[in-house]
């Protein structure tokens, strides 16, 4: 009789601990989902800003050339960038949210490249109003990656 | 007997309670990285404000520049100044470097020069933003740059 008992609260301790265990391994796993977003979307935040300020040096020191052959591998690594935070899975709402964010952030970045070439080209011809047109959509769609992008960094902080 | 087998039985618990909890640490952190405690300091935000004069266009200066450490703010602050810088080369009316900008436009020596360092996929954000101002001028392609630059105009558009 007192076997059985032991034998049954030993089971119950058991059944606790596996479950517990469990619980803690799931929790673990969600957040390193997360994890690997946040360093993915960190990672080709950096190397969005290292190609951002290869444009504006370009910009700043009146080389168009430069300019638009930078603005080109600005949008190649947005859209590399793109390519890898969509193959995330993200466990938790918030790292999808994340996601949705940092992509369509990249999106917005990828379409604010095709201006700053568009303008880098139309400046080699010498089409100013048309360089001035561009640039200035362009600008409006890197404003609006830049909010995605700080949200999606909010989100994952 | 018993007894060996409550011992048995609370081993177990204790081992998948412990690894899940050790778990859980582990993925609090980045991969590959020893977690450690990070302050983020939100009282004392950098202020980027980048205003470039042209002689007689009116300069675009950042008004509203995205403040704080965090690697998107900084990649955003990176994307805004390339904004404004492309705005302002495109509407400037005085003329581009030419021969500077011929020098090596397509192999980007100058940026290359400054983001080597912060170039790939780790999280090393160390680096020295050197380069920025000089003009390395290696290799001079002559007029292959031009067509690279202006044969993605389809391609970008």
């Amino acid at each position: 009789m007192t076997n059985d008992i032991r034998i049954r609260r030993a089971g119950r301790i058991l059944t606790l601990a596996v479950m517990v265990g469990s619980l803690l391994t799931l929790a673990s796993t969600a957040g390193a989902s997360n994890a690997t977003l946040r360093v993915s979307v960190n990672s080709w935040s950096r190397t969005i800003g290292i190609d951002a300020h290869s444009v504006a040096l370009a910009a700043q020191n009146r080389h168009p050339r430069r300019m638009t052959s930078s603005a080109l591998r600005f949008r190649t690594d947005a859209l590399r960038a793109r390519t890898a935070v969509a193959r995330q899975r993200p466990s938790t709402a918030g790292g999808k949210r994340a996601q949705k964010l940092a992509l369509a952030a990249f999106t917005h970045y990828e379409a604010a490249a095709q201006g700053w070439a568009a303008a880098g080209r139309a400046r080699l011809q010498g089409d100013r109003a048309v360089a001035g047109r561009r640039a200035r959509a362009a600008a409006i769609s890197a404003r609006a990656g830049n909010k995605l992008l700080v949200a999606a960094g909010q989100v994952l902080r | 007997m018993l007894k060996r087998s409550f011992a048995i039985t609370m081993a177990v618990g204790a081992l998948a309670v412990g690894g899940g909890a050790a778990s859980a640490l582990a993925d609090s952190g980045e991969t590959g990285n020893t977690t450690t405690g990070t302050t983020t300091m939100t009282d004392t935000p950098t202020t980027v404000a980048t205003t470039v004069t042209t002689p007689v266009a009116t300069p675009v200066t950042v008004t509203t520049p995205v403040q704080g450490d965090d690697v998107a703010e900084h990649a955003a602050n990176d994307v805004m100044a390339a904004a404004n810088g492309v705005q302002n080369e495109a509407i400037a009316e005085t003329d581009d470097d030419d021969a500077g900008d011929r020098h090596g436009a397509n192999d980007d020596s100058e940026e290359s020069g400054d983001h080597g360092h912060h170039r790939g996929q780790g999280n090393d954000q160390s680096g020295n933003d050197d380069g920025d101002t000089g003009h390395s001028g290696r290799g001079h392609d002559g007029s292959d740059d031009d067509d690279s630059v202006l044969s993605a105009q389809s391609g970008g558009e």
